[in-house]
């Protein structure tokens, strides 16, 4: 599998926009701090398809910001639509672990959110892992053993995951089938009520200093009214600020490895609110990433 | 104008027919063959959803009948008995017919299978705690909601109705809200949808919805998924023969517009027409974003967000009465985006998730919730996937809240 590089086509579409116009990686030209990845990806959501579009209208989106820090678009991972889920999942933590291997921050653009699973796994160099992981859902159905997993599955296979330390879930909410807060000893469950009323710094509490940090934001943690282009959407989720607020803290306070923004989906928005959210809360995080060096 | 909570006449047993043998019999128009294989085929009545699994050799038998003839014309003296037998199943079935005998003009079935059920509950054959209903009907107002009923079924698939295993009681769910379980022990069933013949007069689908209501029992509360806000009228003209009754609709758009003379009544007009009725007590409005000047009468009561926000709903409901027969709609139509659009303070114009949530929480607390509905869900609106998780979400609230405070079983 290759790096697709739009840089290097000629079509001059919405397909060719680059995060925050950053300039696109060439094969074998500089590294920067932040390196951008997307993988259009259904694949691990059963239910609604169109999250393909998300690295798309993500970068769309992203271009009414121009950013100091510095950073490259490698563009998506290709043979998304021609390949099954399970090596799709190897090939986009390959190309993650490229960008890892350079010493660089991977930002994920997603896509549905089984793809997490890759950019965590694509992290392992870390003995000790904290995940953030905004959502609505805590993604912890259960899950076979197999190859590949589906979007609700995810989170409960990336914490079987060795390097995996603390998990901060935020945003949980809705009826659902059981006690979620309760399904592992690793994760602390930040209801989207007690998120909207508890201080602002209580986020850091369960991630210790010094260890590395990696943030999964699903937007549907975003409540659908200000979020609606995502495929499982929960009534009474929190404002894309307050995520905006909570994932620039932890990114000036802890040190963050790895990004990703999942599951918007332009089929179902409402003139581009979604993905325009999920491209300021980018905005918003990106330049905090830069003080901290991406390894030690 | 007929009366609109009038029971659809049934169908005429077997048992009134007499001995078939003295009829001469034909096929119903509405029969169809629904499958064939070398040994067996399966005939339905699409008018009345009934079907019959029949041999090949019984089959040529129910075909001799295509033309109106007496038993004793397609079967031997010898075979009489058995075929007696067989001919009461099929006029049973309404797959034969008296062809001498009136004909109805109209369809007599009263429900509808649905491609998804509601949670996936099981379809309803017996008495349960909950019966959905849908009413995919939308002829009343400008909205278009006739397959909202199926909209809600699908999203209500993210909300598995299950078993317990150690004690085969339904599981309920986890609210996550308020970290509690819900609805544990309590069973669901859903009925399919109300039959609507578009183009049939709009008293004749009232009269079918009281009749789906009635067959589907007292001891149920009915979750009924409209459809427009003039089903809210149907359901709620239904349930107040079983005693007086308050309808409370959660609704940004109040529908109280004087009565109009017309026999048909647009979906603004509920609030009147309903008060016409004998034993509807009151009509509560509540969540409409500034102070309506409808004035309907000292029955009709509004409540409006800012005075829903400056007073906790437990008070305002003590201006009428405690533990009132409550029959509670919700209108989807709250779930706009310019009601729930936020302003710099964070405050929306229109009641959020979680104010809906308490006000229902809270309406049974204080009363006796034994009906509801959900109604107004716009399928042409690109938020309709979201009403539609909306509405699954207050369902589930609304029933929960109907077994009252302490969770128990009304």
């Amino acid at each position: 599998m290759e790096w697709r590089n739009e840089a290097t086509t000629s079509s001059g579409d919405d397909t060719s926009q680059s995060l925050f116009g950053w300039p696109r990686a060439e094969e074998g030209s500089p590294r920067a701090r932040i390196e951008v990845i997307g993988v259009p990806s259904d694949c691990g959501n059963g239910g609604a398809s169109g999250a393909r579009f998300g690295p798309e209208a993500i970068r769309r989106a992203s271009q009414s910001f121009r950013l100091e820090v510095a950073g490259v678009d490698r563009g998506d991972v290709e043979g998304v639509h021609g390949h099954d889920w399970a090596e799709v999942l190897v090939s986009a933590q390959h190309e993650i672990e490229r960008i890892v291997e350079g010493d660089a921050i991977p930002i994920v653009l997603g896509g549905d959110h089984s793809i997490s699973y890759a950019a965590v796994a694509a992290l392992r160099r870390h003995p000790t892992l904290n995940i953030v992981w905004f959502d609505a859902h805590t993604d912890f159905c259960a899950w076979s053993g197999g190859r590949w997993h589906d979007h609700k599955q995810v989170l409960r296979r990336i914490a079987g995951l060795g390097h995996v330390g603390r998990i901060l879930q935020i945003g949980h909410r809705g009826i659902t089938y059981f006690d979620e807060s309760a399904r592992s000893n690793k994760m602390t469950v930040m209801s989207a009520n007690a998120a909207r009323s508890a201080p602002l710094e209580s986020v850091l509490e369960p991630l210790p200093e010094g260890e590395p940090v990696y943030i999964s934001v699903d937007v549907d943690a975003i409540d659908p009214r200000l979020a609606p282009g995502t495929g499982h959407p929960v009534p009474g989720g929190v404002s894309g600020e307050l995520i905006e607020q909570m994932a620039s803290l932890i990114a000036s306070r802890r040190r963050v490895v790895g990004l990703d923004v999942m599951e918007v989906n332009p089929l179902l928005d409402h003139r581009d609110t979604t993905s325009a959210l999920a491209a300021r809360m980018l905005a918003a995080v990106a330049p905090h990433l830069a003080p901290f060096p991406p390894s030690e | 104008m007929r009366n609109p909570d009038f029971p659809v006449d049934a169908s005429v047993s077997s048992a009134e027919r007499g001995d078939p043998s003295a009829l001469r019999l034909v096929l119903s128009d509405d029969w169809i063959l629904e499958s064939q294989d070398e040994t067996h085929v399966t005939v339905a009545n699409t008018a009345t959803a009934a079907r019959m699994k029949l041999s090949t050799a019984a089959y040529q038998f129910l075909k001799a009948f295509a033309k109106p003839r007496r038993l004793d014309e397609v079967v031997s003296p010898g075979a009489m008995a058995g075929a007696r037998a067989q001919v009461g199943k099929l006029l049973e079935k309404q797959l034969l017919l008296d062809a001498d005998a009136p004909r109805a003009d109209r369809a007599l079935r009263l429900r509808t299978t649905v491609p998804y059920r509601f949670c996936n509950a099981p379809a309803y054959t017996a008495a349960s705690d909950f019966v959905v209903l849908g009413v995919p009907y939308d002829l009343a107002g400008t909205v278009d909601c006739r397959g909202a009923p199926t909209a809600i079924r699908q999203k209500s698939l993210d909300y598995l109705y299950r078993m317990r295993i150690t004690d085969g009681r339904p599981n309920g769910w986890f609210d996550a809200n308020r970290e509690t379980w819900i609805l544990r022990g309590a069973t669901l069933a859903d009925a399919g949808d109300v039959y609507v013949e578009y183009g049939e007069d709009q008293s004749e689908l009232f009269g079918r919805i009281s009749s789906a209501l009635e067959e589907l029992g007292e001891g149920a509360v009915p979750v009924v998924l409209g459809g427009d806000s003039s089903v809210t009228y149907a359901v709620a003209a239904a349930l107040r023969r079983r005693g007086p009754l308050t309808v409370v609709q959660l609704s940004a758009e109040p529908v109280t517009a004087p009565a109009s003379a017309s026999e048909v009544f647009g979906t603004d007009e509920v609030a009147a027409r309903l008060l016409q009725l004998e034993g509807i007590e009151r009509f509560v409005s509540l969540g409409a974003p500034t102070t309506s000047s409808a004035s309907l009468g000292d029955r009709v009561m509004l409540y409006d967000v800012p005075t829903l926000r400056r007073a906790p709903l437990d008070t305002l409901a003590c201006d009428w009465g405690g533990k009132a027969a409550v029959h509670l709609s919700i209108d989807l139509g709250v779930t706009k985006p310019e009601y729930l659009r936020t302003d710099e303070h964070g405050a929306s114009a229109g009641l959020s998730q979680s104010e809906l949530r308490s006000i229902i929480t809270a309406l049974g607390r204080r009363h006796r919730l034994v009906g509801i509905d959900l109604v107004g869900l716009d399928t042409r609106s690109g938020f309709a996937h979201l009403s539609a998780a909306v509405a699954c979400d207050l369902a589930l609230t609304a029933m929960d809240a109907s077994r009252g405070h302490d969770g128990a079983k009304r």
